[in-house]
């Protein structure tokens, strides 16, 4: 098979630049490696082999015309299931959106589609993205190579296994309570979850209105910043949109850590929960890594961990309540069992219960803000174990609310997972970092720091070639 | 949760089909709901305001 999989979208655009590679050449590897691979792996719920040929087509032309328009002119990225590609169905990986096609590009379809990128298909999801690993949709759940058979983490499940074997170079997710940085977490790839109102969430299905985020998802950090460069903007028909300046995101990457300050939120995962040792460990190194690089790197505290996580899936349940309520009373069997039993929870919260946890959610992010005053950002835990069996029922339920990523959704706050090693059974651990609203400059910053100094964003799943 | 409960919150909610259908689907999702209002906290005050706020649309045209 060719490694052309395993080009990152940064390597992939010098070589267009230079004219030494061409899209459609790109396109058609990775239509083989998906052919090839995704009938084991699932990250595909639509495939769309004429259309990016087309498209690579017509980037070439426009390329050896000395017109590139970028560095995301003419790579292939995928979509998850939730973002609308106009002419092409929006299914949510649900039986009841299986129809529905969607007659607008998204607002970060219409941004990837201006940068010249090109699309290769619709990507798994969890159902709705909040029902998943789940057997009884109309399409099977992605599956992680990581293990050769795992949790590959969701909702944005699609994006991470695509990534991990090397289908695509770049891909969307959205972040509600840690979608984007689960699936990075359990398929050693990079997700950034950037702050609340930097990229336009007009076109894709919502899950919770107030705390849904449009993410990047790629291979490495460098890419992260190349992709979030394009989505990010002010959209002033999104609410959540903030008019504000966006920056160069990679500015500030390979400027190194030194002299920077970071805090180490131990006691989300060892202390209000106890991550699992390996976790823990991979935590602590990178931690000292850091340290090595020249940041101050000190231990402290946000507020306790339950208390965002139930900020969280009360708003979360609430909202999405209200979005799902005539269908689930309808039509409650077109919803797998897991997506149905998450969304009807929110029946019994109140209007005062749904106010109060508004109103503790403003109170959070101001206690964060200032315990995070002085620091340039935190190190956390994303995952607080390594991925289950997929087919492990128990163990993926137990495993799915371990996690430290709620609070970001919470506070709004950029927050990127990247790989952080391997246990003793191979397979992926992460480490999360957190910034200052608007600062993910900063972020990938620290985030490169410590790539480049471990090289754990360069392995690769064994058995995928 | 009883069943007189059980059926009190899913008939206001408009889930009775579930009563028949997904009575524990119902039961194991009420109560985790239930256990997470349990858990908000009781001090909030009158000063606490929620910062997800209505707010008109901006209009570049007039700048307003």
């Amino acid at each position: 098979m060719s490694d052309l999989g395993w080009l990152s979208l940064a390597e992939a655009s010098r070589l267009m630049d230079a004219r030494k590679l061409s899209p459609v050449t790109l396109v058609d590897a990775l239509l083989a490696r998906i052919e090839q691979l995704d009938p084991k792996w699932h990250a595909f719920i639509r495939l769309m082999p004429e259309e990016a040929r087309a498209a690579a087509q017509a980037a070439e032309t426009e390329i050896m015309a000395g017109r590139r328009r970028g560095p995301l002119h003419g790579i292939p990225v995928g979509l998850k299931d939730i973002i609308d590609l106009a002419g092409v169905p929006t299914t949510c990986h649900s039986k009841l959106f299986a129809g529905h096609v969607a007659t607008k590009n998204a607002v970060v379809t219409e941004r990837l589609e201006a940068a010249g990128a090109v699309f290769m298909g619709k990507l798994s999801t969890h159902e709705f993205a909040i029902g998943g690993p789940s057997f009884d949709l109309p399409w099977p759940p992605a599956v992680n190579p990581w293990g050769g058979g795992n949790f590959p983490g969701g909702s944005s499940s699609g994006s991470g296994v695509a990534l991990a074997t090397g289908m695509l170079p770049a891909a969307l997710g959205t972040d509600t309570g840690g979608s984007v940085r689960n699936p990075a977490s359990m398929c050693a790839i990079v997700g950034l979850k950037p702050t609340y109102g930097r990229v336009s969430r007009r076109g894709v299905f919502p899950l919770s209105f107030s705390l849904d985020h449009v993410g990047p998802m790629t291979r490495d950090v460098v890419d992260n910043a190349l992709l979030l460069q394009v989505l990010a903007g002010h959209d002033p028909l999104d609410p959540g949109s903030v008019d504000v300046a966006v920056p160069d995101f990679s500015a500030e990457i390979g400027r190194g850590v030194k002299g920077l300050k970071i805090g180490l939120v131990r006691h989300f995962y060892d202390g209000d929960e106890t991550a699992h040792p390996e976790q823990i460990a991979a935590i602590d190194a990178a931690a000292e890594v850091l340290r090595q690089q020249g940041a101050d790197v000190r231990e402290i505290r946000l507020a306790p961990l339950g208390d965002y996580s139930v900020c969280n899936r009360i708003i979360l349940a609430s909202e999405a309540f209200a979005l799902h309520r005539r269908d689930l009373a309808e039509r409650p069997g077109d919803y797998g069992a897991l997506a149905r039993q998450r969304l009807v929870g929110g029946a019994i919260i109140g209007a005062a219960d749904y106010v109060d946890a508004l109103r503790q959610r403003d109170r959070l992010v101001h206690l964060t803000l200032e315990a995070m005053a002085g620091f340039d950002a935190v190190l956390t835990a994303s995952s607080f174990d390594p991925p289950p069996p997929i087919d492990d029922v128990e163990a993926c339920a137990r495993v799915y609310p371990r996690q430290a990523r709620q609070p970001f959704n919470v506070t709004g706050q950029p927050a990127i997972a990247i790989p952080a090693g391997f246990t003793a059974d191979g397979l992926p651990l992460s480490i999360q970092l957190v910034g200052h609203p608007w600062a993910e400059a900063r972020v990938y910053r620290i985030a490169h720091a410590y790539e480049a100094a471990t090289g754990w964003t360069k392995h690769r799943p064994p058995g995928v070639m | 949760m009883d069943t007189n409960e059980l059926a009190r919150l899913a008939g206001a909610a408009g889930l009775t089909r579930y009563l028949e259908l997904y009575p524990e689907q119902l039961r194991a999702a009420f109560s985790l709901t239930g256990d997470l209002v349990r858990r908000l906290p009781k001090d909030l005050g009158p000063t606490d305001e929620p910062g997800h706020v209505f707010r008109l649309p901006f209009s570049r045209e007039t700048g307003q």
